[in-house]
């Protein structure tokens, strides 16, 4: 079978998938460094600690690869593969519900470590001054409305796609994506007489 | 300068953002090798021999269903041993198990001409003659059906003719109707009864 990874051409995300599919790990391997830091970032938004981002980042790629037989090579890989990262940061947050708090020991090696200390991808982004509207999205949405939006404007998927992503109907979708642009319109008329915002917690 | 529009600004700058996480590098999860399994294409028997499974499963758990309705909707089981009379006339007088009601009126036929002092007309006397004759009927169940019908339609005649009989003895006043409210003249041979 031909490999799509060596092809001259970008292949696509689904010519990836499909050969993944048929047994060639280097496909997957290509969607994985396509994918990661995205998935990464929007588990970021959703759990809150990058690092718990990055475990579920792996464990989306893991579930992922084993279910490629499931995976519909008509549809899109990306809003296919976003499903499967929402479903665990929803999975996350409710263990996380039952789990109790524990307080850190004074004599473990993560004493005084902060929890929401921002991780590589954070402070990459908090370096970059180009995407300011996003930087106010980051501070300002919840999380469904920010991940609805994020999905729609930043990784292309449709309000369909991105309704199926987040469990919610259609019209639930649009209603999301309504409410973010409405909340970032108002800030950004306000900000303009205003200073701009120059902190971004993660949004929980 | 026009300012753009919220959807643009929105776009313009998640592409910054996106070359941010492009720039990102993270190691490659290490993935196994996959047991690749092609798809199995099946034959057109094979798809007769699914649907024809399926039609049976549910061909037999719609008779199931209809099978357990019927069994739950079935009437009472009938008490009546083979040696009785047919279904039809379960609920009819036999030998021996003649209603109560009714060997009371007929056992009673005596006792009125006894009271009234007169003969009781011959339909009555017929009627008076139904022991007998019901006792004759489980004979007559092995005839034909008609047969069997016009002896009960003789039967109520009788029964009618018994009936007209005894009002014309006694005189007895039509019924009031019931709006009415009127009660019947008092009958001075209701002393009889006294």
């Amino acid at each position: 079978m031909p490999d799509p990874a060596d092809d001259h051409l970008e292949p696509t995300d689904e010519a990836l998938a499909a050969a993944a599919r048929g047994g060639c790990v280097r496909s997957f391997e290509t969607l994985d460094r396509r994918y990661r830091a995205r998935l990464v970032h929007l588990l970021t938004r959703r759990v809150g600690r990058e690092a718990d981002a990055e475990d579920l980042a792996q464990t989306t790629l893991w579930t992922a690869y084993e279910k490629l037989d499931r995976y519909d090579p008509r549809r899109r890989f990306g809003p296919w593969l976003f499903t499967i990262a929402v479903r665990k940061a929803i999975d996350h947050g409710r263990a996380s519900q039952r789990r109790p708090t524990a307080e850190p020991r004074g004599d473990t090696p993560y004493a005084g470590v902060a929890d929401n200390e921002p991780g590589p991808l954070q402070r990459a982004i908090d370096a970059e001054a180009g995407d300011g509207l996003w930087k106010r999205a980051d501070a300002l949405l919840p999380k469904n409305q920010w991940t609805a939006l994020w999905l729609v404007y930043g990784e292309g998927l449709t309000p369909a796609e991105a309704a199926r992503a987040l469990g919610v109907s259609r019209v639930n979708a649009r209603v999301l994506l309504h409410r973010a642009r409405k909340t970032l319109a108002a800030n950004l008329s306000v900000s303009e007489t205003s200073p701009a915002v120059t902190e971004y917690p993660v949004a929980s | 300068m026009k300012t753009p529009s919220l959807e643009t600004q929105l776009r313009r700058d998640a592409t910054a953002r996106r070359r941010v996480l492009a720039d990102q590098v993270y190691p490659v999860g290490d993935y196994p090798a996959r047991q690749t399994r092609p798809a199995p294409t099946p034959s057109p028997a094979a798809v007769l021999g699914r649907l024809a499974r399926l039609t049976g499963l549910g061909t037999a758990a719609t008779a199931a269903l209809l099978l357990a309705l019927t069994w739950f909707s079935r009437p009472p089981e009938s008490r009546e041993s083979p040696t009785q009379p047919a279904a039809w006339l379960a609920d009819r007088p036999v030998p021996g198990q003649l209603g109560v009601s009714l060997q009371a009126m007929v056992g009673g036929l005596g006792e009125v001409e006894a009271e009234i002092g007169q003969r009781l007309g011959p339909s009555l006397a017929a009627a008076a003659r139904l022991p007998e004759r019901l006792d004759a009927l489980p004979q007559r169940l092995d005839a034909a059906h008609d047969a069997t019908r016009r002896q009960w339609v003789q039967l109520g005649s009788d029964l009618r003719d018994a009936g007209a009989d005894l009002r014309r003895s006694w005189r007895l006043d039509p019924e009031p109707p019931p709006a009415s409210g009127r009660l019947p003249p008092a009958d001075p041979r209701d002393a009889l009864f006294g």
